[in-house]
């Protein structure tokens, strides 16, 4: 598969993973970015995550709040919301269809139709009644 | 936050590049980007980072082309000024630190105490006649006449002009909250507290003073500033050297008490209705100009 094909499927499923990430505990940007990076092939640039973020928080998935901790300098600290919860819920359940599917007409084992291995025309299969 | 590395030759050059990239975005989110991007090198370079370390951070991070184009996608429809403004102020609230919230959180607290404060102490009642009330001095209430006329009655003394003159009266504090009599109130609107002059000097009864179990108001002493506590009478005495010109057997009168009162922080006006008129009558003595 060709690499701009990956960053665009990169890019559609940076947003759900960053909500999962946030719905374990409020993170500061960078270490968000390091938590990506630690899941390998996931962020294609650091930077990419931040403008993201500012999305999902004018999509009304994310907030952020600036926290001044005894001894750190103040960093700005993202949170999901309760519709970003919703949000990831319901990503979650399309993403299990959606990689079972993806997976199957990729492994063959669901094509409708086709082509069997002598290079013949398969008709499409109908669901058992 | 350190210095070095933000100042790094090398990330000067790349938040300079960004700032270029980022000119045709809307200022807020511009702003808003840059300040994450400077707050994630700041995290992520040690203070003594060397050039390698620096690029490689950069290099991860991604150009500033592509981060400028994250923010305003190709064909995005433009910001209202409204829109603009929401994000503005959007940005600006998330920026306030929680400390600050703190305080001002403590600050509208103390706020709503000190309005608290101020509608307890300026909605109490006046002070109030309590119905004891006499002149002064003898040579007053020897000669005082008391008329009454349209249900009002007024009691009257020759002026002694030159002379101190003065009356008494017993004074309630009816409310839940200490009031402390300051003195007389002036003003070109404030009724006079005398008849005989405008100048007058006011005094309270000091404390044990029981006008219900027959103390006599002239063995009581007075003073100035005078507490009454809530629920207790004090007599308040009036004395003024007359110096008004009363001709052909003319009358001066009052009928109110206007005092500079204290309740709480707070200093107001009071004026108290007296149970009858005071009354000085002519002719003063020495001409009148």
């Amino acid at each position: 598969m060709a690499e701009g094909g990956l960053t665009e499927l990169r890019r559609g499923v940076l947003g759900p993973c960053v909500l999962a990430l946030l719905e374990l505990r409020p993170r500061f940007g960078l270490e968000l970015v390091r938590d990506l990076a630690a899941a390998d092939g996931l962020l294609t640039s650091d930077g990419t995550v931040y403008p993201l973020l500012n999305r999902l928080r004018d999509a009304g998935f994310v907030t952020s709040e600036w926290q001044d901790n005894q001894g750190e300098r103040a960093r700005r600290y993202y949170s999901i919301t309760e519709a970003g919860r919703q949000n990831l819920a319901a990503f979650r359940t399309e993403w299990d269809q959606f990689s079972a599917t993806v997976a199957g007409v990729l492994n063959h084992s669901r094509l409708p139709y086709g082509d069997d291995e002598k290079g013949r025309r398969l008709e499409p299969q109908l669901a058992p009644s | 936050m350190s210095r070095s590395s933000l100042h790094h030759e090398l990330v000067r050059g790349y938040l300079g590049q960004l700032d270029a990239a980022l000119r045709g975005v809307p200022a807020v989110q511009a702003r808003e980007l840059r300040e994450q991007i400077t707050a994630h090198l700041d995290d992520a370079l040690p203070a003594d980072a060397d050039d390698e370390q620096v690029a490689a951070v950069l290099a991860r991070l991604g150009s500033p082309a592509e981060l400028a184009d994250e923010v305003a996608p190709a064909g995005a429809a433009p910001q209202t000024a409204h829109a603009t403004t929401r994000a503005w102020l959007r940005y600006r609230l998330a920026r306030v630190p929680r400390r600050t919230w703190s305080v001002v959180g403590i600050i509208v607290a103390l706020a709503g105490i000190a309005v608290g404060y101020l509608i307890y102490f300026l909605t109490p009642g006046s002070l109030e006649f309590d119905g004891a009330s006499g002149w002064w001095y003898p040579q007053d209430y020897n000669h005082a006449v008391s008329t009454t006329a349209g249900g009002a009655t007024q009691t009257t003394v020759p002026i002694r002009s030159g002379e101190r003159q003065g009356y008494f009266v017993g004074i309630d504090n009816p409310t839940d909250v200490t009031q402390t009599i300051l003195g007389p109130a002036y003003g070109p609107d404030l009724p006079w507290d005398s008849p005989g002059s405008a100048v007058v000097q006011i005094g309270v009864s000091v404390p044990n003073l029981n006008i219900d179990r027959g103390g006599t108001s002239r063995s009581v002493s007075f003073t100035l500033p005078g507490v009454i506590p809530p629920g207790q009478i004090r007599l308040v005495r009036v004395l003024w050297t007359s110096d008004i010109c009363l001709m052909n057997g003319a009358a001066s009168s009052i009928d109110t008490l206007a005092l500079r009162v204290r309740v709480g922080w707070f200093t107001r006006t009071e004026i108290i209705p007296l149970d009858q008129a005071w009354a000085v009558k002519g002719n003063s003595h020495g001409p009148c100009t």
